[in-house]
């Protein structure tokens, strides 16, 4: 059976805003995940988007193209790659890049979304999203390999800031100035993930809300919202563990909500894996957000008005 | 502008104390001030182990009952650490598990356990396969009956068949609902498996031999009636089997000529 065409959208239109009262609200959308797919297609005005990660659906046929073909129907769709290891020493696999482009040109996703960090190396894949020092070598071969990335899939990607666990002695720069060198020497956009932003302050001893200021707000496309666990390390101090796996953390909340001003019209995204909520309260999860990016940017215009 | 040392190395030596759980973690890492290194590093190693094992999990969910969640971990650990995926898509981990089960020693003497692992890697793989509509039943219905005979067929792409000296599909059965203990039944002689996925559901079928061996030989191209006569099966109630379990997706007709020269007179 040949797949189905996928209705026309232009590959870098962003899902349009819903209309609010305010009109302010930013297109608020959540991680698919297999057990979702019944209900997500039973309620699809439920979000503005979706977002998969495409390694999961580099299968020839069966459920999984199933249910994405028909929400793809209902709703935009985001690619968030996991797999390129595009802060890796090795170049990006040519194969895979081929594969994802087929799935790609399948499915038109409105964005395409991949990391700061590398998760192969000498041909084993680490399953995990692993740090790189911040050094100039390390920007200049991450940047050859966005740009080699984005000529193979014909399009302009986004690369997220990591949620960190430790840090290197030898970084040259700070994250959001090897974010940005990145974005301007490849030409990639920036996807922000205010719990990575978060999680890798408190794990690494920075202050978060210095770093949301530093971070190259002008290059961020898309914004990601996640829960993590609250652990300590040995010295009593707080650990925080990226699981995204329980609702957004106030923190997070707090992060965002002052930023939203800033990136009003910027698609926000909740990812949740790991123990996951019945459908309804991770649709609400993403109300939320919207409806707290809708807030703050109406009390912003009308401290500006006053 | 050469690397220095350091960056020589990276991500060299990070990976390779990913790789080796007891080995020195890289120098110069850092974390917050007070917090030593390798406990953070400790949660890299961790995350491998665990996502791949929640995978693993998923995927051979029968054998994980079997065997129980901390041996099936054990194993699973085991087999991540020899055998880590060599390529970023998951769907395609794990084909090599069944026979790392078989070699397992502390699982050596389940022999049983290798089977059902491989009848679940057949299962996940025919959930991954084409999709492929379903064959014309009138127009086939519509064949006279010295056409029918010459006919081959293409069956379902999600198609594969499983010979096993245990009842593997009985045991499949009695374990794949959580609501129920673990059991493995016994007395019961070995069974040959049939997976087909026909629509979204991958269907499992306890199929005698003959059966099997006719739907390999149609599978191989061989003409209805020459199928049949080599096995020995009922041809009505073999083509109601395949029909029903949604195996044939189309057929054309032999030409006499290719008929003629197959033709084992
Ligand atoms: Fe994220």
């Amino acid at each position: 059976m040949a797949p189905r065409r996928i209705p026309s959208l232009s590959t870098s239109a962003v899902p349009a805003s819903r209309p609010t009262p305010a009109g302010l609200s930013p297109p608020a959308g959540v991680g698919l995940r297999p057990p979702h797919f019944r209900a997500a297609l039973a309620e699809p005005g439920a979000v503005d988007f979706l977002e998969v990660h495409p390694e999961n659906y580099l299968c020839d046929g069966g459920p999984q193209h199933h249910f994405l073909t028909a929400l793809r129907q209902d709703l935009p769709l985001s690619f968030h790659g996991v797999g390129l290891s595009l802060g890796g020493a090795d170049r990006p696999d040519r194969r895979h890049l081929a594969r994802l482009r087929q799935l790609v040109d399948r499915y038109q996703p409105f964005h395409f979304s991949e990391h700061l960090a590398w998760s192969s190396h000498g041909g084993t894949y680490f399953n995990d999203l692993l740090p790189l020092p911040y050094t100039q070598a390390n920007l200049a071969r991450m940047s050859a390999h966005v740009a080699e990335t984005q000529d193979c899939l014909g399009r302009q990607i986004l690369i997220e800031n990591p949620s960190l666990y430790l840090t290197f002695a030898e970084s040259e720069m700070s994250e959001a100035e090897f974010l940005a060198e990145l974005s301007r020497r490849s030409g990639c956009r920036l996807l922000l993930d205010i719990n990575n932003l978060y999680v890798s302050a408190i794990n690494a001893g920075w202050d978060s809300w210095a770093m949301l200021a530093e971070f190259p707000q002008d290059a961020v496309a898309q914004i990601h919202l996640a829960g993590h666990d609250h652990c300590r390390d040995a010295d009593g101090g707080s650990l925080l563990i990226d699981t995204h796996g329980m609702p957004v953390a106030d923190p997070v909340w707090d992060l965002f909500a002052a930023i939203a001003p800033r990136l009003a019209g910027v698609p926000v995204l909740i990812e949740w894996d790991q123990d996951l909520p019945d459908w309804p309260r991770l649709v609400s999860e993403a109300s939320l957000a919207r409806q707290l990016a809708g807030n703050a940017l109406a009390e912003a215009r009308h401290v500006a008005i006053a | 502008m050469s690397p220095s040392p350091e960056q020589a190395a990276f991500p060299e030596a990070f990976a390779a104390a990913l790789r080796e759980p007891r080995s020195a973690i890289p120098a110069r890492l850092a974390a917050r001030p007070g917090v030593d290194p390798a406990v953070r590093f400790a949660i890299y190693r961790n995350n491998m182990a665990a996502g791949l094992g929640r995978v693993l999990a998923d995927r051979f969910p029968v054998l994980r009952r079997l065997l129980g969640a901390d041996f099936f971990a054990a194993l699973t650990d085991a087999f991540i650490r020899q055998h880590p995926p060599a390529g970023p898509v998951l769907l395609e981990y794990g084909a090599l598990f069944p026979n790392f089960v078989e070699r397992f020693p502390p699982s050596q003497h389940l022999a049983y356990l290798a089977d059902v692992a491989r009848l679940e890697w057949l299962r996940h793989c025919a959930l991954l396969a084409a999709d492929a509509a379903p064959i014309d039943r009138a127009a086939l219905a519509a064949q006279p009956p010295d056409v029918m005979a010459r006919l081959r067929f293409t069956l379902h792409p999600s198609l594969a068949i499983l010979r096993s000296p245990f009842p593997i599909v009985s045991i499949w059965r009695a374990n794949i609902d959580p609501a129920n203990p673990a059991v493995v039944p016994a007395g019961l002689p070995g069974e040959n498996a049939l997976l087909v996925r026909p629509g979204l559901v991958a269907e499992i079928h306890a199929v005698p031999a003959s059966r099997a061996d006719f739907v390999e030989r149609l599978q191989a191209g061989v003409a209805l009636g020459d199928a049949t006569n080599l096995v020995g099966a009922d041809l009505t109630a073999a083509l109601a089997f395949l029909l029903s379990a949604g195996i044939l997706t189309g057929f054309f007709p032999v030409s006499d000529d290719a008929a003629r020269r197959s033709d084992p007179a």
